[in-house]
């Protein structure tokens, strides 16, 4: 009769299992009927039976609605039952060894007494239990009405451990079955009562676990093999009220096993009643070797998003009808719009981005383009930037085909070669302004030849005739005659100082011209010769009255013209003189038309603004004027050109570029 | 005077034609010198005067800047007529320019006798009228 429930014997255990198994199933309306007896009896806190399942004493029968099931450690049981079938502990702080059980009482329990219930063999099943708030002694009263109570739970579990058994023998044979399929289960299965107290693995379960179900069969499950992640699954709670336990989806999680490794799994549980009875059985799939493939996998993806997200090209991938399969993180950084533009096309990303549609239409052009050819598209694309920084791309997008010749999709990439790009405009500048250099090399050089050199040769021979000269008469003519040749000199030598210096600075600064201030001003210092060769100006300069230009140019460009116009006049007309402007797109076409001598077209075509070009037989002609003002206009970007007809006169035009600022 | 060496000085630089009289004339040798101020008017004599060997010029002295047609214009031009010429001629072209490029075009062209950088000195005019 005497049970030591914290070192169950093989024997005793068996024999109890089933009878604590009927204990567990009774309803709880039965039990809780007598435990409030046994409260009211007593004058007691609460009452409860603790029935003995495996290293646990389970506290049910509770008849005051307590959600907590509670359990007590059967190690934690032996301090006060001290092996006895009644027990009575009416002060619990003086129990130097009750700490260990008080953990596991209702709370504010001071006093606690128990009598055993028992099977038909005597061997104790488990106890009833009364708690009292405060010290109490029991009285003989009330030890006597327990011991009734008790034999009444002892009496009610026999009649259930008749009608169990007979239920248990009529299933019997389903149970082979069913053991047969658990037994050859691929899977591992583990089965537990509903406090998760093993009660059966199958031979998978072993070899996965380590455990042989006799090892720890019994014990609680979630324990020894979820240690930890019981709880963290928040689906396996070993101490959530088993009612709210029902069947969840799989979770992956962790088990332990024997020799402590660890292996993934994919766990699921289910609650199960049969006969009355609640059983969880969990079904464990070892999932490590799907989970390393799946972590391979994983790192692959992430090595070449990677890669595709941190060179510094931009990539696109388009299936056949130009819609966004893929975008890496150089092209679009912002990873929302990365997102976003998935499933989507350039207009629709275009129009939700609030941008023009023309880089969308360039781009399916050329889309259609590599997709009809089935070649590589190659373009450059100048893009803005919100900041106003111009980026150039070089572009190229090529079709991928199948074996059958059928578009699979289409790669789009595109390097930012605005450094480049940059570098090339400077070198094709640097290059231009060299050879305007060169230009100007070389027609320096024909200056000093022709304009220095020839005064010079004619001042060095008449220097020695002057020498050797004897008669003062001619010795006069002659020394007059070198003046004459300085003079000439010094004054083409000043000129070509002014066209040079025009020359050096073509960055100099423009500004909005008022181009009848400067007529005025250049009529006024032609005054004389206007005033002697009767001259007369007509303007129509309405459509364009100022010009964006450097005005030290402008003033140069005018000068020259009109003292042309007047010098170059008919000797059988006075010289009527038109000055025009007018704006054509962003341009200004600027002219001075005369109805003087005019120029032989045919035959000067070719070299009419060649430097110390000269066209008629004037003493003032020097051939600088024309060729400084189109060398000026030409740096800036812009055109002059001459129409005209011997003797009808001659119209010289000029397009100033890039008046719209 | 049918020794005299007839020259035709193609120059619109009254100054240095009137020096180069004056230094031919230092030279002793019987000349007789006919000036034309630019290219165009020279071609339109030797053009008259092809068929008239008394008219025609011994040596011709061509200037390469000059307004209206210039030496290389004239050169052009000359071209075309020195082959109708009746009487053979040396011609050469003067210059004050002392550019490679301008001696290098004179010098390889077959009408061209030589390019003489100006000023030019009493003895050459001797090599030359002696020749």
């Amino acid at each position: 009769m005497n049970t030591d429930p914290t070192t169950p014997s093989k024997d005793t255990t068996k024999s109890s299992d089933t009878w604590v198994q009927t204990l567990l199933s009774i309803p709880e309306k039965e039990l809780s009927d007598l435990t409030k007896l046994a409260t009211m009896m007593c004058s007691a806190g609460s009452s409860a039976i603790a029935a003995q399942n495996g290293l646990y004493y389970n506290l049910i029968g509770w008849h005051d609605q307590r959600t907590e099931a509670g359990n007590i450690p059967a190690n934690a049981m032996l301090d006060p039952t001290n092996g006895s079938k009644t027990f009575n502990i009416p002060d619990l702080s003086t129990k130097s060894a009750s700490d260990d059980i008080l953990r596991y009482l209702p709370e504010n329990t001071s006093a606690l007494s128990g009598v055993a219930i028992e099977d038909t063999n005597g061997h104790t099943v488990g106890y009833l239990l009364v708690f009292w708030p405060e010290k109490h002694d029991i009285t003989e009263d009330q030890n006597i009405a327990l011991g009734l109570l008790s034999s009444q739970v002892s009496n009610l579990l026999r009649l259930h451990y008749a009608a169990r058994s007979n239920t248990i023998s009529n299933a019997l044979h389903s149970e082979e079955m069913m053991k047969i399929i658990f037994q050859k289960a691929i899977d591992a299965v583990v089965v537990t009562d509903r406090h998760c107290a093993i009660l059966l693995m199958n031979p998978e379960a072993e070899l996965m676990l380590g455990w042989k179900e006799g090892d720890i069969s019994g014990m609680n499950f979630c324990d020894i093999c979820l240690a930890g992640n019981c709880h963290d699954t928040g689906r396996i709670d070993a101490h959530a009220p088993r009612a709210n336990c029902t069947s969840g989806k799989p979770v992956e999680t962790i088990v332990t096993t024997r020799d402590r490794s660890t292996i993934d799994v994919e766990l699921s549980y289910t609650s199960a009643i049969i006969d009355g009875h609640e059983y969880q059985i969990y079904h464990i799939i070892d999932i490590s070797e799907q989970k390393k493939a799946r972590q391979k996998l994983d790192q692959q993806r992430k090595f070449y998003e990677n890669i595709l997200n941190n060179i510094p090209i931009d990539l696109a991938v388009f299936d056949p009808e130009h819609v966004y399969l893929y975008v890496n993180a150089t092209a679009i950084k912002n990873e929302e719009l990365r997102k976003y533009i998935i499933g989507k096309d350039d207009f629709e990303y275009a129009r939700y981005r609030g941008r023009p549609s023309d880089v969308a239409e360039l781009r399916r052009a050329k889309f259609l383009e590599a997709k009809k050819t089935g070649k590589e598209m190659r373009w450059e694309d100048k893009v803005i930037t919100p900041d106003g920084t111009s980026v150039t791309h070089l572009r190229r997008m090529f079709p991928i085909f199948d074996d059958s010749g059928k578009l699979l999709m289409m790669i789009g990439l595109g390097l930012d070669i605005t450094d480049r790009k940059e570098l090339e405009d400077k070198q094709t500048m640097l290059l231009a302004k060299l050879s305007q250099q060169n230009v100007q090399l070389s027609d320096f050089c024909n200056i000093v030849s022709h304009n220095l050199r020839a005064p010079l040769v004619n001042i060095a021979m008449l220097s020695e005739f002057i020498e050797n000269c004897s008669d003062t008469d001619e010795r006069k003519q002659l020394i007059s005659s070198l003046n004459n040749v300085l003079d000439n000199l010094n004054s083409t030598f000043n000129e070509l100082v002014e066209s040079i210096q025009i020359q050096e600075d073509p960055e100099v600064k423009s500004e909005h011209l008022q181009i009848h201030k400067y007529l005025q001003r250049i009529l006024e210092s032609l005054e004389p010769e206007i005033t002697r060769s009767g001259a007369s100006f007509t303007t129509d300069i309405e459509n364009a009255p100022t010009i964006h230009y450097p005005s030290t140019y402008f003033n140069s460009i005018l000068h020259n013209l009109i003292s042309n116009a007047l010098k170059y006049r008919s000797p059988q007309r006075k010289p009527e003189i038109k000055i025009s402007s007018h704006r054509k797109g962003s341009s200004i076409y600027f002219s001075v038309a005369d109805n003087g001598l005019g120029i032989d077209m045919q035959k000067h075509k070719n070299n009419f603004f060649k430097i110390g070009k000269v066209f008629h037989h004037h003493p003032d002609a020097k051939g600088f004027g024309l060729y400084m003002i189109k060398a000026h206009i030409e740096a800036l970007g812009g055109k002059i050109w001459v129409e005209s007809a011997p003797d009808k006169g001659a119209t010289f035009f000029i397009e100033f570029t890039n008046q719209n600022q | 005077m049918s020794t005299a060496k007839k020259i035709f000085l193609i120059d619109d630089d009254k100054l240095f034609t009137f020096l180069l009289r004056k230094t031919i004339g230092l030279t002793g040798i019987p000349t007789s010198i006919t000036d034309f101020l630019d290219g165009n008017k020279a071609l339109t004599y030797l053009r008259e005067h092809s068929g008239s060997p008394e008219l025609l010029p011994d040596v011709i002295f061509l200037d390469l800047r000059m307004p209206i047609m210039d030496g290389w214009e004239f050169l052009d031009e000359y071209r075309n007529i020195a082959p109708i010429l009746s009487k053979p001629n040396r011609l050469y072209v003067f210059s004050s320019s002392i550019s490679s490029y301008d001696i290098e075009r004179a010098k390889t062209n077959p009408n061209v006798t030589d390019f003489i950088i100006k000023p030019i000195l009493k003895e050459k005019f001797v090599e030359i009228l002696s020749a």
